[in-house]
C-alpha cells in the first residue's frame, strides 16, 4: 500500500501545482490578484515531502516488490546506505530533485512578495513531477517476481560521502530554479521591486549548495576511486561545473543589478542561462548520450521527453524575455577601471569558460554524427588547455576588481599602482618559499593567488583605514578560490608517484617516506568480504601504519579497491593496491602536496556564500 | 548595441545547434557504424578442456558471441533475453571472460545454458584481441565478420534497434 | 671476499621489484607518455596511467610488451584504435578535430575581447 500512497501524494502534489497554474492564467493576463492561500502551499509541500517519505519506507524496510527498490538496494545494506540508495537511480533521485524544489518554492512563498514568481516555480515543477509521474514513476511494482534480497547498490555509492554529495548538489541545483523565476517574474511584473536582490539572494543559496556539492564529489572521488585522481573531466563533472561558472557570473550580475540598477538583462539571461545548463547537465546525465561512470541508462524515448520539456523552458522564457521591459536606471558604466567593467569582464570569461567546457563536453557526440558513427574522446588535454588560460585572467583581474569602485566614485590610479605593488610584493615573496620548486606552473599559480590575495589585503587595509564596513562574505568567498587555486596549482606541479611490487618486510623509498609492506589479513563486513593490507610508513618525525583495502562484494560480485590516506595540510600519503602476485602485491604510492586546499578553499568559498544572507537577513 | 544584438544571436544559434544535436544523436542511437573486422583467429580453451581453433569453428549465417562471466552482476539481467533467443533458434557463442571455471559450469546449471559452444577466456588474452572492455558484450557475427557490437545488457530494445538492421540487410 | 659484504646488504635494501623492466630508459619515457594518452575504456575520464581497474592494468601490459617488442608509440596507438574505436585516445588525431577544437575556444575568446572593447569605448 505504502508505494501507492507515495504516488498518490505525489500526483496531489502535481495537481495542486497545475491547479494553480491553469486557475490563474487568466489573472496573470490581467494582473489581477492571484488566488493562492498559505494553506494550498504547505499542503503542496507536504505531499511531496510524504511521497518521499513513502519510497523511503520502502527502501529501508525492504519492500523489493517495488522494482526502483529492487534495482537500487540490498537487505544486507547497513540502513543508512537504504536511506540514501533511494538517490541511487534515476527515478528516485528525481524524486529527491522534487521534494528539494518544493521546499525552495514553499521557502519563497514565505519570504517573498511574488505570485508571478510562485507560478513560474510551479510551471517548472508541474513539468518535472509530470515528467516523473509519467515516465519515470519510482513507486512502480515489480509483481509478481522480486528478486530475493534485492540487487544490491553499487559498492561504488556505499560510502559516507554518497549520503551527502548528491542531495548537497541537488540542494544547489533546485535553487538555480528561484533566479530564473524571479526574472520572468520580473519580466511580466514591473512591479516586483527588490527583485535583483531577491534573485541574488536566492543565485548565492544555489552557488554555496554548488559549491560545497562539487568539492564533495571531488573528495570523493580522490578518496573513493582509489587513483589519486580529483577532477577527471568526466561529462557529469562537466555538468556540474558549467551551472557553477554561470551562477558565479549571475551572482555578480544580480549584485550589479540590486546595487546600480545596470545590467538588468544580464542578470536574467544569465538566470535562463545557469538553469538552462544544469537542465542540460540533467539530460547528458540521463538520456544516455554520454556514456560515464555517473549516467544513470535510460531509454531515448524517456530522453526525448526531458529534451522537449527543456526546449519548451527556453522558448518559453524567451518569449517573456522578448516581451518584457527591462530598462536599467543609469546607463554610464564610467571608465575602465569601475566595478561595473571588472564585473563585466568577469562574467565575460565565465561564461566562455562555461561554453568552452560545454563544447568539449558534447564535441563527441556532434562528431559522432558528421562523421557517420565515429566514435572519439576529448579529455584531459583539451579542457586542461582552456581552463587554466582562462582561469588565470579571471584571478589576475579579480584582485583590482575587488579594489575597483563603483562609477559613482571614481577609482584613482593611485589605488592601481599600490596594488601592483603589493602584488609584485606578495609574488615575489612567495616564491622565495617555493624557491626549491620554481617551475612555469608554480610561477602562474604564484601570481594568480598573489593578485587576489593583494587585491583582498588592500581592499581590507582600504575599508578599514575609511572606517568602512569588511564585506566579509566576499572576503571569505574570494579567498577560498585563492586557497584552492593554491592547492590546485601545488599538487599539479609538486605531486609524485611509485609505482611497484612491494615484497613482504622490503621497504621502499618515495620522497623522504620509507614504506613497508607489511602483510595482509582478511575480514568480513555486513556485506562485503576484503583483504586489508597493512603498511609501515616512516619518516623523519614520526612513524604510522596504514591500511589498504580490497573488497569483495558478493552479490555484485564487484571489487573495489580502498586506497590508504594518510592526510595533513602539508600533503597527503597516498596508497593503493593492484593486484596480488605471489611475491607480494602491486602498490601504487603518491604523493600529493597541499591537496586538501581544494577543498578547504571550496569550505571557506561556501561559507562566505552563506555568510551573505546572514548579512541580508539582519537588515 | 549592435555587438550585443549579434552575440544574442549567435548564442541563440550555439543552443539550438545543441539540441539538434541532442535530437539526433537520441534517434540516430541505431545506427551507429561499426568498422567491419574478422573475428580474432586464435585457440582458445573451452569448458571440456579442449583447445579450440576458433577458425575451426562452424559457424551458421548469423550468430552472436557473448562475453560473460559470474561476477558480472548485469549478465545476469541479460541471461533471459539470451535464453530466449536460443529457444528462437540463435546460435550464440559464450566467451566467459576472466572469471573461475568452477563458479562458471555453477552459473551455467543453476541459470541454465544459452550457448552453442562455450570458450573460456581465463586471463582475457582473446577477449583483447576481440577489444572487449568488460562484460557483459554481445557480437553479432555473419560468419567470421563482426557486424556490430553492443558493450551492456542485451534486450529485446537493442536487438531490434542495432542488430535487427544489419541482420536484414 | 670481505669486500662484498656490503654489496650483499645493498641487495637487500634494495626497493621493491618495478611492475614494468624495461630494456632501455627511451622505452619507459615512450611507456608512460602513452600511457597517459590512452584514456581506461571504462573509467571517468582517467587515462590507463592513473587508472587502477582490471583493463587499464591489461592495456598497460601490452602496451609494456609491444614497446618491448620494438612496435612503436604510432603503431601502438593504431592498434588500440582498430580495437577499440578512437575514443581510446584523450585527444582525437584526426585534423578536422583539433582544427574545430582549438579552434572554438578561440573564437569564443575574440568574441569576448571584441565585446569588451565595444563596451569600454560605448
Amino acid at each position: 500500500m505504502i508505494p501507492e500512497i507515495g504516488l498518490l501524494f505525489l500526483v496531489l502534489a502535481f495537481t495542486i501545482s497545475s491547479f494553480y497554474i491553469f486557475g490563474n492564467f487568466f489573472s496573470f493576463y490581467r494582473n489581477n490578484n492571484f488566488v493562492i492561500s498559505p494553506n494550498i502551499v504547505y499542503l503542496f509541500f507536504l505531499s511531496v515531502l510524504l511521497s518521499f517519505l513513502c519510497l523511503e519506507i520502502s527502501f529501508i524496510t525492504d519492500d523489493f516488490s517495488v522494482l526502483y527498490v529492487a534495482n537500487n538496494s540490498n537487505e544486507n545494506l547497513p540502513v543508512y546506505y537504504k536511506f540514501a540508495a533511494l538517490w541511487g537511480g534515476h527515478e528516485g533521485s528525481m524524486l529527491l530533485y522534487l521534494l528539494f524544489l518544493s521546499l525552495w518554492i514553499l521557502i519563497y512563498y514565505l519570504k517573498s512578495q511574488s505570485s508571478f514568481g510562485i507560478f513560474f516555480l510551479f510551471v517548472i515543477f508541474s513539468l518535472f513531477s509530470g515528467f516523473v509521474i509519467f515516465t519515470s514513476n519510482p513507486f512502480e511494482r515489480l509483481l509478481p517476481f522480486p528478486p530475493e534480497g534485492g540487487l544490491d547498490l553499487n559498492p561504488l555509492l556505499q560510502d559516507f560521502a554518497f549520503t551527502i554529495h548528491p542531495p548537497t548538489l541537488y540542494l544547489g541545483y533546485t535553487a538555480l530554479t528561484l533566479p530564473f523565476a524571479i526574472a520572468m517574474a520580473r519580466c511580466v511584473d514591473s512591479n516586483y521591486k527588490n527583485w535583483a536582490s531577491d534573485l541574488k539572494n536566492w543565485s548565492v543559496i544555489s552557488w554555496s549548495f554548488l559549491t560545497l556539492g562539487i568539492a564533495l564529489g571531488s573528495w570523493w572521488a580522490y578518496y573513493e576511486l582509489g587513483w589519486g585522481g580529483w577532477w577527471f573531466w568526466d561529462p557529469v563533472e562537466n555538468s556540474s561545473l558549467i551551472p557553477w561558472l554561470i551562477a558565479t557570473a549571475l551572482i555578480h550580475s544580480a549584485i550589479a543589478t540590486s546595487k546600480r540598477n545596470i545590467f538588468s538583462k544580464w542578470t536574467v539571461l544569465l538566470s535562463l542561462g545557469a538553469i538552462l545548463s544544469s537542465y542540460i547537465g540533467l539530460f547528458l546525465v540521463r538520456s544516455g548520450v554520454v556514456t560515464s561512470v555517473h549516467t544513470f541508462a535510460l531509454d531515448p524515448e524517456r530522453g526525448l521527453i526531458l529534451l522537449f520539456i527543456i526546449l519548451f523552458v527556453l522558448i518559453f522564457s524567451l518569449i517573456i524575455y522578448s516581451r518584457s521591459k527591462l530598462t536599467d536606471l543609469s546607463y554610464t558604466y564610467g571608465s575602465i577601471l569601475s566595478r561595473e567593467f571588472f564585473f563585466l569582464i568577469n562574467n565575460v570569461f565565465l561564461i566562455i569558460l562555461a561554453v568552452a567546457i560545454l563544447f568539449g563536453t558534447i564535441y563527441p557526440i556532434i562528431y559522432e554524427i558528421f562523421s557517420g558513427g565515429k566514435d572519439i574522446a576529448v579529455g584531459k588535454p583539451y579542457f586542461d588547455l582552456v581552463t587554466v588560460p582562462i582561469a588565470f585572467f579571471l584571478a589576475f583581474f579579480q584582485g583590482f576588481g575587488i579594489l575597483s569602485n563603483w562609477s559613482s566614485r571614481t577609482t584613482e590610479p593611485k589605488t592601481l599602482f599600490v596594488y601592483f605593488a603589493i602584488l609584485i610584493f606578495l609574488t615575489v615573496s612567495l616564491s622565495l618559499l617555493f624557491l626549491n620548486n620554481i617551475s612555469i606552473s608554480i610561477t602562474v599559480t604564484n601570481l594568480m593567488i598573489s593578485s587576489i590575495l593583494a587585491g583582498l589585503i588592500y581592499y581590507a587595509f582600504l575599508q578599514i583605514k575609511n572606517s568602512k564596513k569588511v564585506n566579509l562574505s566576499m572576503g571569505f568567498s574570494h579567498f577560498g578560490i585563492a586557497v584552492m587555486i593554491l592547492g590546485i596549482g601545488l599538487v599539479s606541479s609538486l605531486e609524485s608517484q611509485k609505482e611497484l611490487i612491494a615484497f613482504k618486510e622490503k621497504p621502499f623509498e618515495l620522497e623522504n617516506y620509507r614504506i613497508t609492506y607489511l602483510g595482509e589479513e582478511k575480514k568480513i563486513a555486513q556485506n562485503f568480504s576484503s583483504d586489508e593490507v597493512s603498511f609501515k610508513v616512516n619518516n623523519s618525525n614520526k612513524e604510522f601504519n596504514l591500511i589498504a583495502e580490497k573488497r569483495y562484494y558478493p552479490v555484485s560480485k564487484s571489487i573495489m579497491t580502498e586506497a590508504a590516506i594518510f592526510p595533513s595540510i602539508k600533503e597527503d600519503l597516498y596508497i593503493s593496491i593492484g593486484d596480488q602476485v605471489e611475491e607480494g602485491w602491486v602498490v601504487k604510492a603518491q604523493l600529493k602536496p597541499f591537496v586538501r586546499l581544494i577543498w578547504l578553499g571550496a569550505l571557506i568559498m561556501t561559507f562566505g556564500g552563506f555568510l551573505s544572507l546572514f548579512r541580508f537577513k539582519s537588515s | 548595441m549592435k555587438v550585443t544584438r549579434y552575440i544574442g544571436y549567435f548564442s541563440l544559434l550555439l543552443t539550438l545547434f545543441i539540441f539538434s544535436v541532442f535530437f539526433i544523436n537520441l534517434f540516430e542511437e541505431n545506427e551507429i557504424n561499426f568498422p567491419e573486422k574478422n573475428l580474432p583467429s586464435g585457440e582458445i580453451k573451452t569448458f571440456d578442456g579442449n583447445i579450440l581453433d576458433l577458425d575451426l569453428l562452424k559457424k551458421s549465417e548469423f550468430s552472436l558471441l557473448n562475453v560473460w562471466a559470474t561476477w558480472c552482476i548485469n549478465c545476469k539481467l541479460e541471461h533471459g533475453f539470451l535464453m530466449a533467443k536460443k529457444t528462437e533458434g540463435w546460435d550464440i557463442v559464450g566467451l566467459n571472460y576472466k572469471d573461475d571455471l568452477e563458479q562458471a559450469f555453477k552459473w551455467l546449471d543453476q541459470y541454465g545454458n544459452p550457448y552453442s559452444v562455450n570458450l573460456y577466456d581465463q586471463d582475457g588474452t582473446y577477449g583483447f584481441n576481440l577489444g572487449v572492455s568488460g562484460a557483459p558484450e554481445t557480437y553479432l557475427l555473419r560468419e567470421d565478420k563482426i557486424l556490430q557490437k553492443h558493450i551492456g545488457i542485451m534486450s529485446e530494445k537493442v536487438w531490434k534497434d542495432k542488430f535487427i538492421p544489419l541482420i536484414n540487410n | 671476499m670481505l669486500f662484498l659484504i656490503p654489496f650483499f646488504f645493498l641487495s637487500l635494501s634494495l626497493e621493491a621489484k618495478n611492475i614494468y623492466e624495461f630494456s632501455n630508459e627511451n622505452l619507459e619515457e615512450d611507456f608512460i607518455e602513452l600511457s597517459q594518452e590512452i584514456s581506461c575504456p571504462l573509467c571517468a575520464g582517467s587515462s590507463i596511467a592513473e587508472s587502477n581497474s582490471d583493463i587499464a592494468n591489461d592495456l598497460k601490459n601490452v602496451i609494456f610488451k609491444e614497446l618491448e617488442n620494438g612496435k612503436t608509440p604510432k603503431e601502438i596507438k593504431n592498434n588500440l584504435i582498430k580495437l577499440y574505436g578512437e575514443g581510446i585516445l584523450f585527444m582525437p588525431e584526426n585534423k578536422i578535430s583539433i582544427f574545430i577544437l582549438y579552434g572554438f575556444p578561440l573564437l569564443l575568446i575574440g568574441i569576448g575581447i571584441f565585446f569588451l572593447f565595444n563596451f569600454s569605448k560605448k
